[in-house]
């Protein structure tokens, strides 16, 4: 089964990213700061990590980024801010994250669209692990 | 006795609420407002040139309005259409990007790991 990690420092919107992830019925763990996050990478295989740039520090988000790739290449991240730069984004993608969103209100349209990135971001997985094993 | 009071409907806010909710979402759409605009519009003409108002000048107002209103709904489409192609071509990049960085990524990992196999001393005979 899929694991996902959710990582957020602020529990009302970590519960809100867990919600959205456990609708496409993988199971999911949670994270309340950068480090635990890292530390938990380290400890378990995740097929998906969804977690707030800005946590302890300001871009701790790319640090959890940067150990999940560490870790395996095929996990996918998807990195969530409210404070949101073209200059983050690009290096977030440069990382390798699946996708970059930008949380603009607590409202259901950006709940809905990480909802909606979730099965993608796993099918591709899904696809790059069978490229990978036909290479 | 209890002076007991019954809860508050809530079944019949909660309707409204959605009607409104969903009237919201149907007029989201620019060419909607402006047909919202267009039919505001002639029934404001209709009663002019009913009454004897003014015709000509309920006719100008009206060429005018639905003038006006189409340059408005017509650069608010534009600018729909322009938002969605830039979304669409923001995709599009990220799509590229990302495959590129999994396809480096691996072979990083890959010649690293082969650096290490090098690395190790040969067994003696």
């Amino acid at each position: 089964m899929a694991k996902i990690l959710v990582v957020d420092d602020e529990s009302d919107l970590r519960g809100q990213l867990k919600w959205a992830a456990e609708g496409t019925g993988r199971e999911v763990i949670e994270a309340d700061n950068g480090k635990q996050a890292i530390k938990l990478i380290q400890e378990h295989n995740f097929d998906l990590v969804i977690t707030d740039l800005k946590m302890e520090t300001e871009s701790i988000g790319l640090d959890v980024l940067k150990a999940a790739k560490e870790k395996d290449i095929l996990t996918q991240v998807i990195v969530i801010t409210a404070y949101g730069t073209p200059a983050i984004s690009v290096d977030a993608m440069r990382l390798g994250a699946f996708d970059y969103l930008e949380r603009s209100a607590p409202g259901t349209e950006s709940l809905e669209m990480i909802r909606l990135k979730v099965p993608l971001a796993l099918d591709y997985r899904n696809a790059k692990q069978k490229e990978m094993r036909m290479k | 006795m209890k002076n007991e009071q019954p809860p508050p409907d809530t079944a019949i806010v909660k309707v409204v609420l959605a009607f409104f909710e969903k009237a919201l979402d149907v007029l989201k759409p620019p060419l909607m407002k402006f047909f919202v605009v267009l039919i505001v519009t002639l029934l404001l003409a209709f009663v002019l040139v009913r009454n004897n108002i003014n015709t000509q000048l309920g006719f100008v107002l009206v060429i005018m309005v639905i003038v006006l209103f189409a340059i408005i709904t017509a650069t608010l489409q534009y600018a729909e259409m322009r938002l969605h192609y830039t979304k669409l071509t923001e995709e599009e990049l990220k799509r590229a990007l990302r495959d590129t960085v999994t396809e480096l990524q691996a072979e990083k990992k890959e010649s690293q790991r082969q650096h290490t196999k090098k690395k190790k001393p040969r067994k003696k005979a």
